[in-house]
């Protein structure tokens, strides 16, 4: 990847992503308020925008910012599903409905698993010794 | 016989430990492992060559896939006890120096079960333990000498028998270690792992929670129907089940941090979160090693003092293990998980990690305040080797699990059921409820706890606790199972407790007296009771101050 398309992706993922935790965080659309888990997604986001601060020349560092970014939004959807798939198993075993549109996060959920897509893209350009 | 065990990949800073080894006594094998990454790397080895090059066997060895583990054991069963033999010269001057010194120590019959050439090159790199056995400093430190030499022996060695590719550009570790070891990014990135670790350990756990309560409790049912004798119906449903049953609930949520842990373990995250801890720690006057003897009290916090061995500096040592019983161990999450669960429902999680951080802030802190006051120690410094980022196998996961795990089911057989037998004794006699031994001994502290609001329960249960601190919640389940006519004890704690006592208990919890093998252990490790009774004191101390905030604040708020 280009490090003009690498800075692109680490800007558009970076916005997303604190856009994500302000979302989580006071709970505007589809998503329940969380502030905890907000200040986590920002974090995500701050390693993609990290990225943006180390030298344009050194594409491997910018990449590397990408790599981990994306996979960490990956892992924060898995996490989402599996909390997600635990509060549909308490409900079943208790007899209730836990599960509501909002405590999913449908916007967290759904950018992890496309993004995980850059992420297994990237882990081809370093050697895996 | 001794088995190196090599890293197939950083074979040249393995062989540097095996020649150390050679230098002490012949009788070695080589294990080079990992070899499938080796291949998968595009490297080949040569163990003929490197066993004929070092003179001694070699086998290769996958732990992964159990290539070679048999034709290990064969090896180790054929090989023959030899002294050790020389492979290599250093310069002349040294080696005039190592004969010498060599023949010196030969004549000191204390010396005689050593090898005199071994002590010698020890004494020339200024060992510690050695220049203690032999009471000789030598006048200038030779190690870097000897470490070029040996060096230059391993390249030699390693240049005919391991064939591969030349490493070109960033591998994948080193692409991950430049985010996760950033200097900023580094620490926020190890809270946001640990912020998710816990909130999985309550989530996940729920569900199986619930399926264990429910089940202890048609069993509680059915004995409560089935027993005849009042005092006896107590004892088995009120006292044991009440009691182990308690603790079995949060089983779980054990297993799944264990898992968790083991996870970040096996992918090779934890060492990393050694690494970026040890800057703050530094500052502290502590150092990553003291981290890693911190990290073993997640689990329990007599593995962490035990592990302080590896701690050269023996002040750095003495301030670990007094903060060690700081760091909140797996015996306290029980009862972060029922009272955290009871009073602040699905924010549960949360509390949790607040006190797990709290726990790490007042480590920390504690680590300063100490060295200021008794000590002017500085840490002794850290060098690791960071491992290669690996995918977890599910194996090594649940071997993992299973083995911090196990500890706490033999605990609930154990000591959990012998407490919660002694518990229901003192709160049944000589009558129930407020009337009993357990209630006298809580009323008898009550009035040092007015200003944190503790009940007679809750101090009680505190005193039982410092035998182990899971039986907390055996004697608040037991004590406050007592009231409850309809519903639960939780349902009972909910109306009595409000939630800014329930938390500032937490936090006491947290912080107070550690358990009696804690204790035992800190007086084995120290080897004095002064700093048995300063943990006593200073942690008791420290417990009451941070509750008594939580509580004013709280109340404010």
């Amino acid at each position: 990847m280009s490090v003009r398309n690498v800075s692109t992706w680490l800007f558009l993922l970076g916005m997303l992503y604190v856009t994500l935790a302000v979302n989580t965080a006071f709970g505007f659309l589809f998503s329940a308020k969380d502030l905890m888990m907000g200040i986590v997604i920002l974090v995500n986001g701050s390693i993609y925008l990290f990225g943006l601060l180390e030298r344009v020349e050194d594409v491997k560092k910018r990449t590397s910012h990408l790599l981990v970014g994306s996979f960490f939004s990956y892992i924060l959807s898995i996490y989402q599903i599996v909390v997600v798939f635990s509060l549909w198993l308490e409900g079943f075993v208790g007899g209730l409905c836990l599960l509501s549109v909002d405590a999913i996060n449908f916007p967290l959920l759904f950018s992890g698993l496309l993004v995980s897509f850059i992420s297994d893209y990237l882990k081809k350009s370093f050697t895996t010794t | 016989m001794v088995v190196v065990i090599g890293d197939a990949i950083n074979l040249e800073r393995s062989l540097y430990l095996l020649l150390q080894v050679l230098e002490l006594r012949g009788d070695v094998v080589l294990a080079v492992n990992a070899v499938d990454e080796a291949r998968k790397a595009g490297l080949e080895i040569d163990k003929n060559e490197l066993g004929k090059q070092l003179g001694i066997p070699v086998v290769i060895t996958s732990a992964a896939t159990g290539e070679g583990i048999e034709e290990l054991k064969e090896v180790l069963v054929k090989s023959a006890r030899s002294s050790s033999h020389i492979h290599y010269l250093f310069s002349e001057e040294i080696e005039e120096k190592i004969e010498a010194l060599a023949g010196r120590f030969r004549l000191v019959p204390a010396l005689s079960e050593f090898d005199g050439r071994w002590l010698a090159i020890k004494s020339l790199e200024h060992d510690n333990g050695v220049e203690k056995l032999t009471g000789f400093k030598a006048e200038k430190d030779f190690s870097s000498e000897l470490a070029e030499t040996r060096y230059r022996y391993i390249k030699r060695v390693l240049s005919t028998s391991v064939k591969g590719k030349e490493k070109h550009g960033w591998d994948l570790s080193e692409a991950i270690d430049h985010v996760i070891t950033h200097r900023v990014l580094g620490i926020f990135v190890f809270l946001s792992v640990i912020y998710i670790v816990f909130q999985l350990t309550f989530t996940i756990s729920g569900p199986l929670s619930l399926l264990i309560e429910s089940g202890l409790e048609s069993l509680g049912s059915f004995l409560g129907n089935s027993i005849g004798p009042d005092w006896l119906r107590s004892l088995v449903v009120d006292g044991i089940i009440g009691g182990v049953g308690a603790i079995l609930v949060f089983v779980p949520n054990i297993f799944i941090l264990f898992m968790a842990l083991g996870v970040l373990e096996e992918s090779g995250y934890l060492p990393r979160a050694a690494f970026v801890i040890d800057r703050l720690m530094y500052s502290m006057k502590l150092s990553g090693r003291s981290f890693i003897s911190m990290l073993l009290g997640f689990g329990c916090n007599v593995s962490s003092i035990m592990s302080t061995r590896s701690i050269s500096e023996p002040k750095e040592r003495i301030v670990t293990i007094l903060v060690s019983p700081f760091i909140s161990c797996s015996a306290r999450l029980p009862v972060f998980l029922l009272i955290a669960g009871t009073f602040f429902g699905t924010k549960g999680g949360v509390v949790v990690f607040f006190l797990y951080l709290l726990s790490i802030v007042v480590t920390v802190l504690s680590a300063l305040i100490i060295n200021r006051l008794l000590f002017k120690g500085e840490p002794s410094t850290m060098i690791m080797e960071l491992p290669r980022y690996r995918k977890p196998r599910v194996s090594s996961i649940m071997f993992y699990t299973w083995n911090k795990g196990r500890h706490f089911l033999e605990k609930a057989g154990t000591i959990i059921l012998g407490a919660s037998v002694v518990i229901w004794m003192l709160s049944y006699f000589p009558a129930e409820g407020s009337q009993s031994y357990a209630a006298m001994i809580g009323r008898a502290l009550e009035p040092l706890f007015i200003p944190l609001g503790f009940s007679w329960e809750m101090i009680s249960s505190l005193v039982f606790g410092v035998a182990a601190k899971e039986v907390i919640v055996s004697s608040l389940t037991t004590f406050y199972g007592n009231y409850a006519v309809m519903g639960s004890a939780m349902e009972v704690m909910r109306v009595a407790i409000s939630p800014a006592t329930a938390f500032s208990f937490l936090v006491f919890v947290l912080l107070y007296v550690p358990c009696l093998p804690t204790l035992a252990v800190t007086k084995n490790e120290t080897g004095s009771y002064r700093y048995v009774f300063f943990s006593v004191i200073y942690s008791l101390a420290v417990a009451y101050s941070v509750a008594l905030a939580v509580r004013v604040i709280g109340g404010l708020l």
